[in-house]
């Protein structure tokens, strides 16, 4: 660990500035307790030309989409749970709480929203290829593939066909997979999964050259999936090619050790939000193994939670330097400056970070700030 | 609290199992620690072994029986493991006097076998504590051995077995720890620990897993450590749950297969010279197909796809596919869910386990046992439940298993074996409940009533000799004039803290009654017996022939 990102999590776990989050009833419920509308309340109910809902659910709707730009699921599902109880089966609000339930992994529950938001507006199936992705979670894979074929009828995107292939493959259908698969890749020739799959297919079949041409392709797509290399190591084996083999296993074990800390972390931010310390691990984790995108999607995460806290932008900062990516380290700094306020770790990176990058009239703004400050804190503990 | 038991929705196997439960098992359920679960070490649950103890011809039925932290701390011995005496019709009675075994400090799992070459099965019992060791008095009782018999350490002991991993005619043993446990260092539930939003017991992520044990048998009684000797320590320790003995790669060595929690499974390939090589992952048995590491628990070892070669099936947590792990030349794929075993365990956290052909089709069923380990699955949201059904897993021709309804209740099961208990030719299970007793499950596939299923012809195999644990038969028969042959191993490993009766059963599907048939025994070492069989649907003992004449 980096001297930095030690501090970042000395900080984090000083609690960051943020009250402590309880965990909530919310989570003690049921979606079964959601009231139903009158029959047919919502038939005429159209997204581009139906307005806001009534005054009264106007509050929990704002709760709901800010906690969602937040990342703060528990509350989201709080707000959705209000805006069910004033307007009941209001469409948006059984969509967006059965996406919710998906990302917490409450598989049943979130199929059990989607499956009202259906009932009460059948013209959207376009948008329920989440319950697909239900009743796959679920180990229902010949519901998973009935649905995704009803989804299929209403317009055909990849991510549908994957799950179609996907839930085709769990079922034995090998060949029907394989078509749906290689179907998701003219579609989107970039899909990485649809690759892994693909070769997994192949490698199954005891194609293992067509599943060694995949297992690279997809490792080219997405380089810090552990996934592909474990299957190309599987492949190099059956080829014979052990060195390569074993190269391929040792990296699949680097990744797959970073990756099973971050799942472990991000499933306890789904619940508990507020705990910096996770949020500057998973950064950590993504920069050690020099994983620019993996670092993004954190930063912004934390950010997003925390948009005026010291801590995501001083992460932030730490993360693009150390990277060696000045133009995000620089924007960063710039972001840090404006919430520093009286942070001396602040203050103390700034000047830092002013110095390397020879930006004197800057470093010397941090420096008297950063000396002020530890003069202000050496009196009052003085006192 | 929502109770979200997950209720089967299967069509019945027309009760294929019917519970049989004696009185003495249900009057007497197992303790492992209080019920809210507070504690990582109260959710493995008791062990199961069977076998013919009192050479009576029945078998018998040991059930190891845990403790409390509240009993540990003040210094007082758990439950004391148990033998019953089976009566050869699925019923048990408690042993008497000399079979009585003291309590330890916390038993989990066990194995049995002919440790000092007396000719009579002797027991071993793991422990969170010292490993145990009891000598079968010639057929009339137990007397413990353990501060003799040169088990080290005071680990916390899951599932052990037996094998003759240097063919020496002497028993070696392997023990499968799970990790340090230390109520002391250990945070109980409600500081920290949480699953889906849920306070929860903590462990094992986070706990320091403990390496699994080989020795030698010295084939009196006394075993000598041989774990570093033999370079039976990996990489990185497992938390070790579940241990099963084969010879995956035919080389005529007997070698090991471990299940561990949250950690990759480990193979470990007998070379031959007395050393072992951990090669899981160049094999495919370490992990699910996606390279992600399961919580391994229970294991079943069989033929399952008739190549002659072993298949792997490994229960894990919920949320967790349980993997199958195909025979495919050399190496392993994991296919749970092309043949059907994938979906159907998702939802469920299963233990024991085991291959039998339980319809007697001549295809390997399965079985599975399941529970969860926190009683807060019952609370919303966890897509589970603690108590949950046990699973029957038919194989149908295609090669693909179908769910069938396991006779009895949702219940929080963890050990479990299979062994014809009344001798009738069909498999029978015992499970054994979390905090609850053994249970009996009578298989009626051959009852007079059920023509209906149309049995195959069947044979059961007991092998008496030095060789017979790891030894390979084979039943070999004509249909339509082209051979037959069917494989099994002798062995008593039965996964997750259970032991299994040394014994074979293989069942001939298209034999016609009346032909002719052979059964080839490749006893440990080499010798092979040939025997020629005039009929089957019967029990037969086969005595090694050196050892006969002697």
């Amino acid at each position: 660990m980096t001297a930095l990102f030690a501090m970042l999590l000395s900080f984090g776990l000083q609690g960051g500035g943020l009250p402590s989050q309880e965990q909530t009833p919310v989570l003690d419920r049921l979606p079964m307790e959601w009231p139903r509308a009158e029959e047919g309340a919502w038939s005429d109910w159209d997204p581009q030309k139906s307005g806001p809902p009534t005054e009264v659910a106007r509050g929990p709707l704002r709760r709901a989409l800010d906690s969602v730009e937040r990342g703060d699921m528990v509350s989201a599902l709080g707000a959705w749970y209000d805006l069910l109880e004033a307007e009941p089966d209001y469409p948006p609000a059984l969509y967006q709480a059965g996406v919710v339930y998906f990302r917490m992994r409450r598989y049943s529950d979130a199929a059990f929203a989607f499956e009202r938001f259906l009932s009460v507006a059948p013209q959207r199936i376009a948008d329920t290829r989440a319950l697909g992705h239900c009743h796959y979670s679920l180990g229902r894979y010949a519901e998973a593939a009935a649905h995704y074929e009803e989804v299929l009828l209403a317009g055909e995107t990849p991510g549908v066909r994957f799950g179609l292939g996907l839930a085709r493959f769990r079922l034995g259908e090998e060949s029907a997979a394989l078509a749906h698969l290689e179907r998701v890749i003219e579609l989107n020739p970039k899909h990485q999964e649809a690759h892994t799959w693909l070769a997994q297919l192949h490698f199954d079949a005891g194609r293992v050259e067509a599943a060694r041409s995949l297992a690279e392709r997809s490792q080219e797509l997405s380089p810090f999936a552990p996934r592909p290399c474990f299957l190309l190591a599987r492949v190099l084996l059956e080829l014979g090619e052990e060195e390569e083999a074993d190269k391929a296993h040792a990296r699949f074990k680097s990744l797959e050790r970073t990756a099973q800390e971050v799942r472990t972390l991000e499933g306890r931010l789904l619940y508990r939000p507020n705990q910096p310390s996770l949020h500057a691990r998973i950064v950590e984790l993504h920069v050690t193994i020099k994983n620019m995108a993996g670092t993004h999607r954190a930063l912004q995460r934390w950010g997003a939670f925390d948009p005026d806290g010291v801590g995501p932008k001083l992460a932030a900062l730490a993360a693009w330097e150390l990277l060696k990516r000045p133009e995000e380290a620089e924007s960063a700094a710039a972001s840090l400056a404006v919430v520093a306020g009286d942070s001396v770790d602040a203050w103390a990176a700034l000047a830092r970070y002013y110095r390397v990058t020879r930006d004197r009239v800057n470093q010397v703004r941090a420096e008297q700030r950063w000396l002020e400050l530890e003069r202000a804190s050496a009196t009052g503990s003085g006192e | 609290m929502i109770s979200l038991l997950i209720l089967s929705t299967l069509a019945p196997a027309g009760d294929l199992f019917v519970e049989v439960s004696s009185e003495a098992l249900l009057a007497h359920p197992t303790t492992c620690g209080a019920v809210e679960k507070d504690w990582i070490l109260e959710v493995n649950g008791g062990g199961l072994i069977v076998e013919d103890f009192d050479g009576d011809g029945n078998l018998d039925l040991v059930v190891v029986d845990g403790s409390t932290l509240a009993r540990v701390q003040a210094d007082e011995p758990g439950e004391a493991p148990r033998l019953y005496l089976g009566d050869g019709e699925c019923g048990f009675a408690l042993a008497g006097e000399a079979w009585e075994m003291s309590g330890g400090r916390w038993g989990m799992g066990g194995t049995s076998g002919d440790l000092n070459n007396d000719g009579f099965p002797d027991l071993v019992v793991t422990q969170w504590g010292p490993d145990r060791v009891f000598l079968n008095e010639g057929g009339s009782g137990f007397k413990e051995v353990t501060e003799t018999a040169g088990l080290i350490g005071k680990r916390w002991g899951t599932s052990c077995a037996v094998l003759d991993a240097d063919a020496d005619g002497n028993l070696d043993l392997v023990i499968t720890n799970y990790l340090a446990f230390d109520p002391a260092l250990v945070k109980p539930r409600g500081e920290g620990c949480s699953w889906k939003g849920h306070d929860v017991m903590c462990g094992p992520e986070g706990l320091v897993p403990v390496h699994d044990q080989l020795y030698r048998g010295l084939g009196d009684g006394r075993f000598e450590d041989m774990t570093f000797a033999a370079g039976f320590s990996p990489e990185d320790a497992g938390y070790g749950l579940g241990v099963m003995t084969l010879d995956f790669d035919g080389d005529g060595w007997t070698d090991i297969y471990t299940a561990n929690d949250s950690t990759p499974n480990h193979l470990w390939r007998n070379k031959g010279d007395g050393s072992f090589e951990e090669i899981a992952w160049r094999y495919g048995v370490g992990h699910d197909a996606n390279g992600k590491e399961q919580a391994g628990m229970g294991i079943a070892c069989g033929d399952a796809n008739g190549d002659g070669v072993p298949d792997l099936f490994v229960t894990n947590f919920s949320g967790e596919n349980n993997s199958f792990y195909q025979s495919r030349g050399e190496r392993f794929r994991e296919r749970a869910h092309a043949v059907g075993l994938g979906g159907a365990s998702l939802r469920r956290l299963g233990w024991g386990t085991g291959y039998g052909d339980f319809d007697l089709d001549g295809r390997l069923d399965l079985f599975v046992l399941n529970g969860h380990v926190y009683p807060q699955a019952d609370e919303a949201g966890t897509d589970t439940s603690y108590a949950q059904a046990n699973q029957l897993f038919l194989q149908s021709k295609s090669g693909r298993f179908e769910e069938r309804e396991f006779s009895g209740p949702a219940r929080t099961n963890r050990a479990g074996v299979t062994a014809d208990l009344d001798g009738d030719g069909d498999l029978d299970i015992i499970s054994l409940e979390l905090g609850g007793p053994a249970r009996v499950w009578e298989n009626t596939t051959l009852d007079a009533s059920r023509d209906e299923l149309a049995p195959a012809p069947w044979l059961g195999v007991r092998l008496a000799g030095s060789g017979a644990q790891g030894a390979r038969l084979e039943l070999s028969y004509e249909v339509d004039g082209a051979e037959v042959v069917r494989h099994a191993y002798m062995r008593t490993a039965a996964g997750f803290q259970a032991s299994a009766p040394l014994a074979a059963h293989l069942v001939a599907g298209g034999y016609e009654r009346g032909s002719s048939a052979v059964l080839r025994v490749r006893w440990l070492g080499g010798e092979l017996s040939e025997l020629e069989l005039d009929s089957l649907d019967r029990w037969m003992l086969v005595q090694r022939e050196a050892e006969e004449s002697r």
